[in-house]
């Protein structure tokens, strides 16, 4: 049977309650430094993973940027294209009359042989027309035609005469 | 340093030394190493970001096909960067032409800027039939450079159009750089393209290119 030898002078010996204390702070040490070495190996890897994976973007980055130098005649030709679109849709935009001719050829196109065109004068916002007619019937059929057209939200007649030689001079004002 | 303190008190500080150390190398470590980490985390973030663009923009490119000189020419005739007068002038007289109409008076007016574009406007006369005036209006729309048709006043007596036609012609100035290499560019979204295979429609001006006079035989050129 092992015999326990004590060869700590009395006054040198830690009471109970000490001893256990102690006992518990050093296995409490042996935990935290394995913690910390754990830690600090996790820190380390993910420092050195986090910086290959920054190199590996860096030099993808100066490939991609080598490889968009030798395009760089692409890249003009695409921000020129581009801005050209930009500036004829900005131009395009602007007023004009192209929206109204079709629809004005369209109100003439009834237009027979006993009735003909003064005067047009055509702008972007609206159409002031005038017109000879020599009979009545000629007459009804436009005022007809331009009544039924979706192409004019408004038809204002603004003047109207009647000469027994010529006939009906009748101004419309189209919007 | 605790040789005066009694046992009881002397050994269990010493005990607690090392755990009060590992404790701030804790700290240390763990601040020291968040710090850099999060310091290389964000370059990574930034890098991967750059790479995306890049090889988006690099798959736009690669998306250039040979068609876009000849697009690119097109659309530079169609808005010059230069006053395209001269050339409108031209194209009004050969589309005029071409629907037998006949222009008078063919006048250049003052240049003008209409917020980063600027115009110049042209008058003139056209006369002939109504149906030819009307279409010659019309093929005026699908012809490069861009012209725009203002105003018109139709006269008509006898079967003749008289027409007084004002017209407005753009251009503007051409991009002055390229955006930084790391600046995104996207391809022609499909209302771009429609408005490319619109354009590509358009009637474009005749230019005449001279050739070099052969050698007229003359030793002195300036003998008669």
């Amino acid at each position: 049977m092992a015999i326990k030898l004590n060869l700590l002078p009395p006054e040198k010996a830690v009471s109970a309650p000490v001893g256990r204390i102690l006992k518990t702070v050093r296995t409490l040490n042996l935990i935290l430094i394995s913690g910390f070495i754990i830690f600090t190996l996790g820190v380390g890897g993910f420092f050195i993973f986090t910086t290959i994976q920054l190199r590996n973007y860096n030099n993808s980055v100066e490939n991609l940027k080598t490889e968009i130098k030798s395009r760089q005649i692409s890249e003009q030709q695409i921000i020129l294209v581009k801005d050209r679109l930009i500036k004829i849709k900005q131009a395009k935009n602007s007023p004009s009359v192209y929206g109204k001719i079709a629809d004005v050829q369209g109100l003439l196109s009834v237009l027979g042989s006993d009735a003909s065109l003064a005067e047009l004068d055509l702008s972007p916002q609206k159409i002031d027309m005038t017109v000879l007619f020599r009979t009545n019937s000629s007459l009804a059929n436009f005022l007809q035609s331009a009544r039924a057209s979706d192409s004019f939200k408004s038809v204002i007649l603004t003047s109207f005469g009647y000469n027994p030689a010529s006939g009906y001079l009748v101004t419309f004002n189209l919007i | 340093m605790f040789k005066n303190l009694p046992d009881n008190i002397r050994i269990p500080i010493v005990a607690t030394a090392p755990l009060l150390g590992i404790l701030v190398l804790f700290v240390i470590v763990g601040k020291f190493g968040f710090s850099k980490i999060s310091e290389v985390r964000l370059s990574a973030q930034k890098a991967a970001k750059d790479e995306n663009v890049l090889s988006q923009k690099l798959e736009v490119l690669n998306a250039v096909d040979e068609t876009i000189e000849n697009d690119v020419n097109i659309l530079t005739s169609t808005l010059p960067y230069a006053n395209p007068a001269l050339i409108a002038s031209s194209q009004v007289k050969l589309i005029a032409g071409q629907n037998a109409v006949i222009v008078y008076g063919l006048k250049s007016g003052a240049e003008s800027v209409e917020s980063n574009l600027s115009k110049v406007l042209l008058n003139f006369e056209v006369v002939g039939t109504r149906e030819g005036v009307f279409e010659f209006m019309k093929k005026l729309q699908l012809a490069s450079p861009l012209m725009l048709i203002e105003k018109v006043k139709i006269s008509e007596a006898e079967g003749e159009v008289r027409s007084t036609i004002a017209l407005k012609s753009y251009w503007g100035a051409l991009p002055a750089k390229l955006p930084a290499l790391t600046d995104q560019i996207n391809g022609l979204t499909t209302e771009e393209e429609n408005l490319v295979s619109e354009i590509l429609t358009y009637q474009q001006p005749v230019f005449v290119v001279l050739s070099a006079e052969p050698d007229s035989g003359k030793t002195d050129p300036f003998i008669p």
